[in-house]
């Protein structure tokens, strides 16, 4: 909206200096802001990447890789490592062969530093080794199984969830 | 005489006038620069997942953004599929009533065997779309890993096993 006496037409003047009226404009935008702000969330939403562990899914890295790595979380802080599959399973080779571990808990907490010492063995022997899968006891809460796959996604990027 | 320059101090001052203008030019560049910021933060983000009222999301750093997928949504009281209540929770954990003889729940069953159909008849009349194997799983933070296991094997039972856990990222 213009005001003032400015315009091109046959009984207005020459003068084109005007002022917008922005009173309007204004309450436009306070209406738009306030709808925009009421309408707006501000949690900021991520997602995790996982699958269930089944047979016939995300299984091409089985068929790649032999040995399958297996976590289990109890209901004490308490973690069962377990490594299956390893072809050279021989009796008394400690490198080759198949074997469950118990990691106690730390600090009231799960021993995570000793499970990604564990990872980093297997990897190191079979580098293709990029999934787990990972269970847990029935009363585990499922906080604690994101915030596992949080600390292990940099070591191992695909967490099955098992137990079925 | 010297003089300092100075004001008279018993000056008499202009009379104010009584119509004051407020000047709304830098007001209306700053509801702008607002108005802009919230614009473009409401569609960069096409996808609604909003969590329920009292449910407690697991807290993560990292994260991908969100998709497109059927929504789950287990709360302290029942489990939402696509906002819709199928079945009831009581502290998080199903009603034994509620649960067949292999422990799945069954209004799950029935729920994910009808979206199923639902995406298979899309499929068919439309060569483009897939049937999807992904889900989106939003659960409170407390939820007992029971309650998920049944929820998920259930999921999996029907294709459903590629799984998109929905977390609320930390600052």
């Amino acid at each position: 909206m213009m005001t003032g006496d400015g315009g091109a037409g046959p009984h207005g003047g020459q003068n084109q200096d005007f002022d917008i009226n922005l009173a309007p404009i204004i309450d436009c935008f306070t209406v738009l802001i306030t709808f925009l702000l009421a309408s707006a969330s501000f949690l900021a939403i991520g997602i995790f990447d996982s699958s269930v562990a089944v047979p016939g899914a995300n299984d091409s890295n089985a068929k790649a890789v032999p040995v399958r790595v297996d976590v289990e979380l109890n209901t004490n802080f308490e973690m069962t490592f377990k490594l299956s599959g390893a072809p050279s399973a021989k009796k008394g080779d400690a490198n080759g062969a198949n074997y469950t571990r118990k990691l106690p808990p730390v600090r009231s907490g799960w021993n995570t530093e000793q499970l990604m010492k564990e990872l980093e063995t297997v990897q190191a022997k079979w580098p293709g080794a990029q999934s787990m899968v990972l269970s847990a006891a029935d009363d585990v809460e499922y906080v604690h199984i994101v915030k596992l796959m949080e600390t292990l996604r940099p070591k191992m990027p695909n967490v099955m969830l098992g137990g079925f | 005489m010297q003089s300092f320059g100075r004001r008279p101090r018993f000056s008499v001052s202009k009379p104010m006038s009584s119509e004051a203008t407020l000047q709304i030019t830098s007001m209306a560049d700053i509801f702008t620069i607002i108005l802009v910021f919230l614009l473009k933060s409401f569609t960069s983000s096409t996808l609604n997942v909003t969590p329920s009222p009292g449910m407690e999301l697991p807290q993560s750093i990292g994260g991908s953004p969100p998709v497109d997928a059927l929504m789950v949504e287990i709360s302290e009281t029942g489990v939402l599929i696509d906002n819709e209540l199928v079945s009831e929770l009581k502290a998080f954990r199903f009603k034994g009533k509620d649960l067949d003889g292999n422990g799945l729940p069954r209004d799950l069953e029935s729920t994910f065997t009808r979206q199923r159909k639902r995406q298979q008849l899309i499929a068919k009349s439309n060569p483009d779309v897939q049937p999807d194997s992904k889900i989106l799983v939003m659960a409170d933070r407390r939820v007992p890993y029971l309650t998920l296991k049944s929820v998920i094997s259930t999921a999996a039972l029907h294709g459903y096993h590629d799984l998109k856990l929905v977390v609320v990222k930390q600052e």
